[in-house]
């Protein structure tokens, strides 16, 4: 069932357009993330959800009531900034009470929501402290509750995780999701991080440029990038120029080598490339599948992975292989095969 | 050989246990000097930077206070007496301290008010960057412009033959009973520059955009996101400005008053200019006493002086006590 609809959403400051044509249907208790860089428009699209910027054109309706035009304190929308935003001169306990002290809820009721909710975030034992004797990480939570607390038709996160360092934002990361599940809540979170994204969330919505590239789960979204932006956007990837021999079967050459593509759209003449990830290939050949050859560049350690990069074709490509122990890694200048299967590579059109 | 033995020898002095073997062939050449450079970490090179700062306040504060508290006890011919503090006894010295109260107040109230909500319009308003600009170099120049120019300025436009004045006589306004007064002459209706009003509203000048100055800082400091999570919250623009915005200004916004108060508490030369001392003020009288007037007392001077020092501190231990509970939210 449709709980949160933003239909056809324009959002443009002067004669600069920042969303364009934005639509997206979210199911009740769902967790959307907005992905994509810096200035695509997610955190503009958040706001206009919230209430503190107004859409150029388009609805936005929340179990079908419009409310394009309703104003932020008349939402019952809770969110999370990437800067914590506690009030400083509340205590943790005041701030999280504070949205049910304006609804006017009484002493008893606003005493036991916000214990509920310390419960929730673990921290009932900070009650008492100010936000500056919180860590970061603390903070965060905090208002996180103090969101929850008023019990919002709709939480929105913007970049809650971003001012945190690592090891944090990853227990945080798994906090965020625990709670949203317990509680049910529809979620929208905005994030330039991938991993976060693909970790988190029921569908993610790719943005580049104030429009939608893609809208699907994580696992279309890495396994199935719709245009180049996505594939590049959105884990590593090799994208090789190719020229199409027989657009029925796929069949499809680079320079003077021979593959076949496993998954390809309707091939109506324009360039396109040859997408495969990494992860997907291997050193050596191997029959049935695609089998290239080209000399070793590059052989880089990442920890778990060593990533080798070849030139095939005059054209640059890589392949992740395990650090075992057993691993015989090749020397740079030698010319080695490698192999991927048919299934594990498609074609993307070029973009202009 | 030679290399490696280098390489072994900055390896000792980067890992230690590598020094193991090393040190016979070390311990034959001469051990590095260094230079002494201990006494930088002595914790006075720390205040070096502010010798010329308390040199200063030595010469121009600390001993012009002890002349001033010592002459308040000593008689014309150096001797201690208690008798100078009589002066608080006087009717007029103590009505000229509460006038000066009640003007340094009333223009610290009208002017911080004034000021407050010209530094909120220039930053939460978001007016052009260049009128924000003009604003404080308005301020910053109108905050330093008191004294004699000052009060010429308003006896030439406010004073009875004053150009606002002027204009005022040609122009009506409509009475209380509806009939037209014309001529406006302000001063046939109360109005006088040479007033205690008038001496609030030259005061006013100086004592607004002193405000806008010391406000602004702490209201650019007040986060966008606090108030778009009170929105969020359900809460309204006054409630917002009632539990959050308020409270967390409530420390810059005392300092800032108590700036005012006891820089229109010591004003004097405004005052004198503008009313010719006709308005008792404490400034006044110290000035009339130590200026050496026939009736003149310098002793007497410097006790009311000190009075004045004893009212500033008071105000500021109240201002203390007000800002530790204003402001126990702080870090420290």
């Amino acid at each position: 069932m449709t709980h949160l609809e933003l239909s056809h959403i324009r959002k443009a400051f002067g004669a600069a357009v920042v969303v364009e044509d934005f639509n997206l249907a979210v199911n009740q208790g769902e967790f959307i993330s907005f992905l994509g860089p810096s200035g695509c428009g997610k955190t503009t699209t958040l706001r206009m959800i919230a209430g503190f910027e107004l859409p150029t054109a388009g609805t936005i309706t929340i179990d079908g009531n419009d409310l394009t035009n309703t104003p932020p304190n008349k939402r019952n929308v809770g969110m999370v900034f990437q800067s914590y935003a506690l009030f400083p001169n509340m205590t943790v306990a005041h701030n999280v009470g504070y949205g049910l002290k304006i609804t006017s809820k009484s002493k008893a009721e606003i005493m036991q929501r916000v214990h509920e909710m310390l419960a929730l975030i673990q921290m009932e034992e900070f009650a008492q402290r100010y936000p500056f004797q919180l860590s970061g990480g603390q903070q965060q939570r905090v208002a996180l509750a103090r969101a929850l607390a008023i019990r919002p038709q709709l939480l929105l996160l913007d970049e809650p995780l971003s001012a945190l360092d690592a090891k944090i934002r990853l227990e945080l990361r798994h906090e965020i999701r625990r709670i949203q599940r317990q509680l049910g809540i529809t979620t929208i979170y905005v994030t330039h991080d991938q991993e976060e994204a693909l970790s988190l969330s029921d569908r993610i919505v790719v943005m580049s440029k104030g429009k939608i590239e893609q809208v699907g789960t994580p696992t279309e979204i890495y396994n199935a990038p719709a245009t180049e932006f996505v594939a590049r956007f959105v884990g590593h990837i090799n994208l090789l120029p190719v020229t199409v021999l027989n657009p029925t079967d796929g069949v499809i050459s680079l320079g003077r080598q021979t593959l076949r593509a496993g998954r390809f759209g309707k091939l109506n003449g324009r360039p396109v490339q040859l997408a495969v990830r990494p992860e997907e290939i291997n050193l050596g050949a191997k029959p049935d599948t695609n089998t290239l050859s080209g000399e070793v560049e590059s052989v880089t350690y990442l920890g778990s992975i060593v990533r080798i990069g070849l030139r095939i074709e005059h054209h640059p490509l890589s392949l992740d292989v395990f650090n075992e122990h057993t691993l015989k890694l090749p020397r740079i200048g030698e010319t080695h095969t490698i192999h991927f299967p048919v299934n594990a590579c498609w074609l993307i059109e070029k973009s202009d | 050989m030679g290399r490696f033995s280098s390489i072994r020898v900055l390896l000792c002095f980067a890992v230690p246990p590598r020094c193991k073997g090393t040190v016979v062939a070390m311990s034959t050449s001469p051990p590095p000097r260094y230079r002494n450079n201990a006494w930088r970490e002595h914790p006075l090179w720390n205040w070096v930077g502010l010798v010329p700062f308390f040199l200063f306040i030595f010469l121009f504060l600390i001993i012009p206070s002890l002349n001033l508290f010592t002459g308040a006890f000593v008689t014309n011919k150096g001797f201690f007496t208690l008798e100078n503090l009589s002066v608080f006894r006087n009717p007029l010295v103590l009505k000229a301290y509460m006038t000066s109260l009640q003007v340094s107040l009333l223009t610290a109230v009208i002017g911080g008010l004034f000021g407050f909500f010209v530094a909120a319009a220039i930053t939460l308003g978001h007016p052009p960057r260049w009128m924000r600009s003009l604003i404080m170099t308005f301020s910053g120049l109108a905050a330093n412009f008191g004294g004699v120019p000052l009060a010429f300025a308003f006896i030439a436009t406010l004073g009875r033959t004053g150009f606002v004045t002027a204009l005022l006589k040609e122009v009506c306004f409509p009475g209380p009973d509806g009939t037209q007064i014309c001529p406006f002459n302000p001063y046939d209706h109360g109005f006088s520059l040479y007033s205690l009003t008038g001496l609030v509203l030259a005061y006013t000048y100086f004592q607004f955009p002193l405000m806008v100055l010391t406000i602004t800082p702490a209201l650019e400091g007040m986060r966008k996101e606090w108030r778009e999570a009170a929105a969020n919250l359900g809460a309204s623009t006054w409630q917002y400005w009632r539990d959050i915005a308020l409270p967390v200004l409530t420390p810059s916004i005392l300092g800032a008053s108590i700036l005012l108060f006891g820089n229109a508490f010591g004003a004097y030369a405004t005052a004198q200019a503008l009313t010719g001392g006709s308005i008792p003020l404490v400034t006044i009288f110290v000035g009339q006493q130590i200026r050496g007037d026939v009736l003149g007392n310098p002793h007497e001077g410097y006790a009311m002086a000190m009075g004045m020092v004893v009212v500033m501190a008071i105000t500021i231990v109240a201002y203390s006590m007000l800002q530790r509970q204003a402001s126990r939210w702080m870090k420290v």
